[in-house]
C-alpha cells in the first residue's frame, strides 16, 4: 500500500467518524431546537386566539390549524399539553405530521378546547437529510482524496519515485546521483542514502582489493612450492617413493590454484563486473570450442551431434566463452566412454545433453558451490556454480533435468 | 642473452634466476621498482621479465620506461590469475607476452624463447637439437633432413621439449602448454601420453633415436641418446 494512500484511508476514517459525530450533534441540536420553536408559536398562536375569544367573545374553526370549542364550564384550572400525531389534510390529500397544542383555558366564564397545529418534519426526515448531506460530503472527501492523490504523486513523489528508480538500478560500477527534493524527509533520505551508498562502494572496493591482493598473496606461495617441487623432480637421484610424493603435491597445488582462480570469477561475477556487452555470434563460438576440445571428445569416443541454427546474442564475450567451457568439460569429465553429446541452439534456446552413469536426485542441487555428484572426483565443484552464475549476470534461465538417463542443460537467453 | 628478472618475492625470484642461468643466460635480478629502475638505465637487455605487483611501485610504469629506454627489450609480464585488466594494459603498453602465477619454469623458458624467435635476436629462426632441425618460419622439422609429418600439436610439442631438453617435464606442465589452462585436464592426461607416443614413433620411424625418455609416475625429459 502506497504511503500516501495509508494516510488518506486514515484521515477518511476520522473525518468520517468526526462527520458522523457531527451529524448526531447537528440531528440533536436541529431537533431540539426547532422542537421549542414550533412549542413556544403553538403557544404565542394559543395565545392570540385565546384573546380574540375575550375580546370578541367568537371564533372561528380552521381544522387542522387549529379548533376551538366550548366545553361545559368547569371550575378547573387551565391546562395544556403537547402530542405529535398523524393527521389526514384534505389539501394535500394525505397524512401529515403535526405537533399539536391542546389547551383548555376559561375565558369570560367559559370553558374552550383550543387545539392549533403546526406541520413539522419526523424525524426520519431530519435523519434522511442530515445523512443525505454527509454523503455527499463523504463522496466529495474521497474524489478529492484521490484527485490530491494524483497530483501529489505526480509532483511531490516525483523525486522520490526517480531517486528510487535509482537505487532499484544501483550498480557498484555506476554513480548515483539523486534527485533534490524541496521536502525535509525526502532531502534527509537522500543524504542518509548517499552516505550509505558511498560507505558501500568503499566497503566493496576495499573487498575487491582484498580479495585481488588475496589472491596474489596466494599465488606467489603457490608459484614458489610448484617451481621448487618441480626443481626437485629434476634431481636424478630421486626414489620413486619421493618423485610420487612430489607428484602428487604437484597435483593437489594445481588443484589449489584452479579453486582460487574459481573462487575469484565467482566473486568478480557476482560483484557484476564484466558489464561490457556486444553482439557475439553463439553458434560460431560454440563450433569454435568444439574444435577446441576435439581431442577430449576423440579421447573418450564421444559423439557429438550438432543442431546449432544461427544465433546472434547481446552478451559478455569473456564469460560466455568461460561458461560454454564449463558446459563442455563438465559434459565430458561426467561421460561415459563411447558416449553421447548432443547440442542444440535454436531460437533463444541452447540445449546441450550427454550421456552419463551419474544418477542424481535433484540435479539442480549441483548448480550450489562445493557440490559434487562424487566427493573424491579431481572437479573443484564450481563448475556449474560458475554457469548459473554466468547465465544469472546476463539475466538467463538454465535448468537442469535428467531424463532417459541424459544429463540435460538448457538455457534460454 | 641478457636478462633481467623484476620480482620482489625472493624465493621467486631465485628459482627464475638459477633456471634461466641453468639454461645459459645472462641473468639479472630486481627486488623492487627502484631497483629495476636503476638497471633498466644503467644496461640494455634482451629479456625483462616484470612482475606487475612490486611493493614500491606498479609494473606497468615500469613497462612505459622499459620502452622508452631501451625499446628493443623484450617484455614478458608476470601476472596475477584474476588481473585480466593489467594483463591488457601491459599488452597494450607494448609488453611481448604475459605469463600467469603459478607458472612452469619450462612455460617462462618457451615463453622467452619465442619472444627472441619472433624478435629475431638469434639471427636465425632455425632451432637445432641433435639430429632435429626445426624451422620456426617455415613450421616445419626435420630429422636427418628428412621431414617430420607433424600435426600443429605435435609442433608445438616438440618445441617445448627442444627448448626445454634436458629437464623433467610434467605431463600437467606440457598439458598447460598445449591446451592453455582452460581445459579441465586434471582427469586426463592421457591426451599427453598420445602425443608424446605419436611423436617419439615420428622421430623413431626416420633415425630410430628415442630422445623422449618417459620418467615414470613423472613425466617426460627429452634428452640426447
Amino acid at each position: 500500500m502506497k504511503l500516501i494512500t495509508r494516510i488518506n484511508i486514515q484521515n477518511l476514517l476520522i473525518s468520517s467518524l468526526f462527520i458522523l459525530i457531527a451529524g448526531l450533534a447537528l440531528y440533536h441540536y436541529l431537533t431540539k431546537i426547532i422542537d421549542e420553536e414550533i412549542s413556544e408559536r403553538l403557544v404565542i398562536q394559543k395565545t392570540r386566539i385565546a384573546q380574540q375569544i375575550e375580546k370578541n367573545g367568537t371564533y372561528q374553526n380552521l381544522p387542522p390549524i387549529y379548533e376551538v370549542k366550548e366545553l361545559p364550564f368547569e371550575s378547573r384550572e387551565d391546562y395544556s399539553h403537547f402530542n405529535d400525531l398523524f393527521i389526514y389534510d384534505s389539501l394535500d390529500q394525505d397524512e401529515e405530521y403535526f405537533r399539536e397544542l391542546i389547551a383548555e383555558e376559561n375565558i369570560n366564564g367559559k370553558r374552550y378546547q383550543i387545539i392549533v397545529r403546526q406541520i413539522i418534519l419526523e424525524p426520519h426526515d431530519y435523519i434522511y437529510t442530515i445523512g443525505y448531506v454527509i454523503f455527499w460530503v463523504l463522496v466529495s472527501l474521497i474524489l478529492l482524496i484521490f484527485i490530491t492523490n494524483y497530483f501529489s504523486s505526480k509532483v511531490i513523489w516525483k523525486t522520490f519515485n526517480h531517486n528510487l528508480d535509482l537505487l532499484k538500478k544501483f550498480n557498484l560500477n555506476h554513480d548515483v546521483q539523486f534527485k533534490e527534493s524541496k521536502i525535509k524527509e525526502f532531502q534527509e533520505l537522500n543524504k542518509e542514502l548517499g552516505q550509505l551508498l558511498k560507505k558501500i562502494k568503499l566497503d566493496y572496493l576495499n573487498l575487491k582489493e582484498f580479495s585481488e591482493n588475496a589472491s596474489h598473496e596466494i599465488q606467489t606461495p603457490v608459484a614458489i612450492i610448484q617451481n621448487q617441487l618441480e626443481e626437485c623432480l629434476q634431481d636424478q637421484n630421486l626414489s620413486s617413493n619421493q618423485s610420487k610424493l612430489i607428484t602428487d603435491s604437484l597435483k593437489n597445488l594445481k588443484k589449489l590454484s584452479s579453486l582460487n582462480e574459481s573462487l575469484l570469477l565467482l566473486s568478480k561475477l557476482e560483484n557484476k563486473q564484466f558489464q561490457e556487452k556486444e553482439k557475439v555470434n553463439l553458434n560460431a563460438l560454440i563450433e569454435e570450442q568444439i574444435e577446441f576440445f576435439q581431442f577430449l571428445f576423440e579421447g573418450k569416443n564421444i559423439q557429438v551431434e550438432l543442431d546449432l541454427k544461427n544465433c546472434e546474442i547481446n552478451a559478455n564475450s569473456e564469460t560466455l566463452q568461460i561458461m560454454i567451457r564449463n558446459l563442455f568439460n563438465n559434459a565430458i569429465k561426467h561421460n561415459i566412454e563411447n558416449g553421447k553429446i548432443n547440442m542444440e541452439l535454436r531460437g533463444n534456446e541452447f540445449i546441450l545433453s550427454n550421456t552419463s552413469d551419474i544418477l542424481l536426485e535433484e540435479p539442480e542441487l549441483m548448480f550450489d558451490r562445493f557440490k559434487k555428484a562424487n566427493q573424491s572426483s579431481n572437479s573443484t565443484g564450481l563448475g556449474l556454480s560458475l554457469i548459473k552464475q554466468i547465465c544469472d549476470n546476463h539475466g538467463w534461465e538454465i535448468t537442469y533435468v535428467i531424463q532417459n538417463n541424459l544429463h540435460i542443460f538448457k538455457i534460454t537467453f | 642473452m641478457k636478462v633481467l628478472v623484476i620480482e620482489d618475492e625472493a624465493a621467486l625470484r631465485n628459482s627464475i634466476e638459477s633456471f634461466l642461468r641453468e639454461k645459459e643466460f645472462l641473468c639479472e635480478v630486481a627486488s623492487s621498482f627502484d631497483e629495476a629502475d636503476y638497471k633498466i638505465g644503467l644496461y640494455p637487455y634482451d629479456i625483462i621479465l616484470v612482475d606487475i605487483t612490486l611493493p614500491d611501485g606498479n609494473g606497468l610504469d615500469l613497462i612505459q620506461k622499459i620502452k622508452i629506454e631501451d625499446k628493443d627489450a623484450g617484455i614478458l609480464i608476470i601476472s596475477a590469475k584474476n588481473s585480466v585488466d593489467d594483463r591488457i594494459k601491459g599488452l597494450d603498453l607494448g609488453a611481448d607476452d604475459y605469463i600467469t602465477k603459478p607458472f612452469h619454469l619450462s612455460e617462462v623458458n618457451s615463453r622467452i624463447n619465442a619472444i627472441l624467435r619472433r624478435k629475431k635476436f638469434e639471427g636465425s629462426s632455425l632451432l637445432k637439437f641433435d639430429d632435429i632441425v626445426i624451422d620456426l618460419d617455415a613450421k616445419t622439422a626435420k630429422v636427418q633432413s628428412e621431414i617430420l609429418e607433424l600435426t600443429k600439436k605435435e609442433f608445438d610439442l616438440l618445441i617445448h621439449l627442444v627448448v626445454n631438453k634436458e629437464r623433467v617435464l610434467t605431463k600437467e606442465s606440457i598439458a598447460e602448454h598445449l591446451w592453455e589452462d582452460q581445459v579441465d585436464l586434471l582427469d586426463n592426461f592421457d591426451f599427453v601420453y598420445t602425443h608424446i607416443k605419436n611423436l617419439r614413433k615420428k622421430i623413431l620411424r626416420i633415425n630410430g633415436k628415442d630422445y623422449l625418455k618417459t620418467i615414470y609416475g613423472m613425466g617426460y625429459k627429452f634428452t640426447s641418446v
